[in-house]
């Protein structure tokens, strides 16, 4: 007697258990993965945008002040705009910034003098661009044929591209130029000393909203403030929505694939006189539920792993990832979106936990019910009674 | 009676469950005991109630009244959480065999070993004698539903004995076999008692009644089970 030998043999017949019910095994095994991928994609994908925006908007200014008129809004004043901000009790750092939106070669482009939107660290090394030059985010970087980029319809500029924006902030900088603030004045009409907008930090971040009218009353135009944190609520608020939906929208799907997965446990059921035989030959209710645990486990967790590896893949791998989005919001096909991966390894260990404990919980209450009846009773339901 | 070693029945009654109290019993006041070393043979009519008897010996079914003792233990009124395990003990051949057709032979003679916790070099070991003994090493791969009904009852009472259970309950074990192999199947059990093993057989067979490897007849008939001569 080794108690070491006891499992193995188990796990062994389990196996070849399955062997014996192949198309069964397999139907529970594509409906498993199945179920898993699209909890999974639809979770993943809301979790990765979420996180990819919060890493962007980490960067972002606490608020950002336009200038706005009759015909929407208007270049500001850098050195006045900066003056009147610095008389507000708690604003840090007010930056001109240079920016608007340009006909480029593949659709319209975003020119941006600075790139503050984007981490450092996230950069990789990406030197800022010299005049006459240009750094691209990778859907600018695909409409090129070579490394000249011609923008602009009524002030036109040629740039060569000497970089492309990390595809990790592509949601981001999917369509940027980042110039020199010589080349972006050029091209987007502005006049020496003019800025787009006026970015903000606060000594205090809460303070946001406090100190909104204090800031739109130091200016002598007026002017439309945007929040962060607003942004961030935005985004993070789409990001859940568009999770939510794609799991409502999956229903149908989602109960068709439980309905399989019930069935095919309740199956145990009709393998009473199998059952009632083993007990006859000295095994035991318990020997019985470690068999239909061992067989769970040796279908469902490859399949759950096989579910999540697919919903990962869909998510984080860009051609994929841009079917993913578009599957999910409908909406552009970004070919090569790349998604923050950080806290999806929670999420897929919780979706893990999610399928996984409920269908084992499944077998073992629906094993156990049936495998604890007498052998004898068992044994009438036999095909040779 | 001596109650110690062996299996015992005492003051056995059996009705099937959900019939009326006013209907005869299957089995009334069976006192009997059957001992280690000793090959027993209980006969009788069609419908007298061997296999009941053998299925109520076998833990199978629970007793209307009275109790099965095995090695001294009342292990008919045992809770199934501890009669399930003492089964292991029991090796049981179906009058209607029981095996698995799409298994190979080799396959359900593993069926008892392996919850058992035996290593398996001396599951492989135990398998190919039974095989041999059984006359079925050439057939080890073959699946059970090719063999034909000898070899397949060949096959069950092989499956019986390849734990080496305590007590061997064999119902109609010769039924479907020639001389030849009959004779062969009455050494395998003569031989399991031998090494110590209770050996219980129901059978019309006339061979079995006529062998000199039954020590001791019984007679089943009108639910009372009596001792009979070697000739009967």
């Amino acid at each position: 007697m080794m108690p070491g030998t006891r499992y193995p043999p188990m796990a062994i017949w389990a196996a070849r258990e399955i062997q014996r019910h192949a198309g069964r095994s397999m139907l529970l095994f594509a409906c498993l993965a199945s179920l898993v991928f699209l909890i999974a994609t639809a979770l993943l994908f809301s979790q990765a945008l979420d996180a990819t925006w919060a890493r962007l908007l980490d960067q972002a200014p606490d608020l950002v002040v336009r200038r706005i008129d009759g015909g929407g809004w208007a270049p500001i004043p850098a050195d006045d705009a900066v003056a009147f901000a610095k008389r507000v009790p708690g604003v840090l750092d007010p930056t001109p910034r240079l920016w608007g939106v340009v006909p480029g070669p593949g659709g319209p482009v975003t020119v941006v003098a600075s790139i503050a939107v984007v981490p450092a660290n996230v950069l990789n090394g990406i030197k800022p661009p010299m005049t006459g030059q240009a750094v691209v985010g990778q859907g600018v970087a695909r409409a090129l044929s070579d490394s000249r980029l011609n923008l602009g319809s009524r002030q036109s500029l040629t740039v060569n591209v000497v970089d492309i924006l990390p595809a990790d902030t592509g949601l981001a900088t999917h369509d940027l130029v980042w110039m020199t603030p010589e080349d972006a004045r050029h091209l987007l009409g502005l006049a020496p000393g003019q800025a787009s907008d006026l970015a903000v930090r606060l000594f205090r971040r809460e303070e946001e909203q406090a100190i909104q009218a204090d800031l739109a009353a130091a200016f002598p135009w007026p002017v439309r403030i945007t929040e962060r944190t607003a942004s961030a609520l935005r985004h993070h608020t789409r990001a859940v929505r568009l999770g939510g939906i794609a799991v409502v929208a999956g229903i149908p799907a989602l109960l068709a694939l439980l309905l399989i997965i019930t069935g095919t446990i309740l199956d145990n059921t009709g393998q009473r006189a199998h059952w009632g035989l083993l007990k006859s030959l000295g095994w035991t209710t318990a020997d019985i539920v470690r068999l239909q645990v061992n067989r769970a486990m040796i279908v469902g967790i490859p399949a759950v792993m096989l579910g999540l590896a697919s919903a990962y893949a869909a998510v984080f791998y860009p051609p994929a990832a841009g079917v993913t989005a578009f599957w999910i919001t409908g909406g552009q096909h970004l070919a090569e979106l790349t998604l923050v991966r950080s806290g999806a390894s929670v999420i897929m260990l919780e979706i893990a936990a999610l399928v996984g404990l409920p269908f084992l919980a499944a077998v073992f209450l629906t094993s156990v019910r049936t495998a604890a009846r007498s052998p004898w009773t068992m044994l009438q339901a036999d095909p040779w009674n | 009676m001596e109650l110690n070693t062996g299996m015992a029945c005492r003051r056995l009654d059996f009705r099937w469950p959900g019939r009326r109290t006013d209907e005869p019993l299957v089995l009334e006041s069976v006192e009997v005991k059957f001992s280690p070393g000793t090959v027993s043979l209980v006969t009788g009519d069609t419908g007298s109630g061997k296999s009941t008897l053998l299925h109520l010996l076998a833990g199978l079914l629970r007793p209307t009244a009275g109790e099965v003792w095995a090695d001294g233990l009342p292990v008919s009124r045992w809770p199934s959480r501890h009669r399930d395990p003492w089964r292991q003990q029991v090796g049981i051949v179906f009058q209607h065999l029981a095996l698995i057709p799409d298994l190979t032979v080799g396959e359900n003679l593993l069926l008892p070993m392996i919850p058992r916790q035996i290593a398996w070099s001396r599951m492989q070991e135990e398998i190919l004698r039974q095989l041999a003994d059984a006359d079925l090493s050439a057939l080890a791969d073959a699946p059970t539903s090719a063999l034909s009904g000898g070899q397949r009852q060949r096959l069950a009472i092989a499956r019986a004995l390849v734990a080496r259970p305590r007590f061997i309950l064999a119902d109609e074990p010769t039924a479907f076999q020639d001389d030849c192999h009959a004779a062969q199947i009455r050494a395998q059990l003569c031989h399991a008692a031998h090494e110590g093993a209770v050996v219980v057989i129901c059978s019309h067979d006339p061979r079995l009644r006529a062998s000199d490897a039954i020590d001791r007849r019984y007679h089943l008939a009108s639910a009372t089970l009596t001792e009979s001569s070697a000739n009967r």
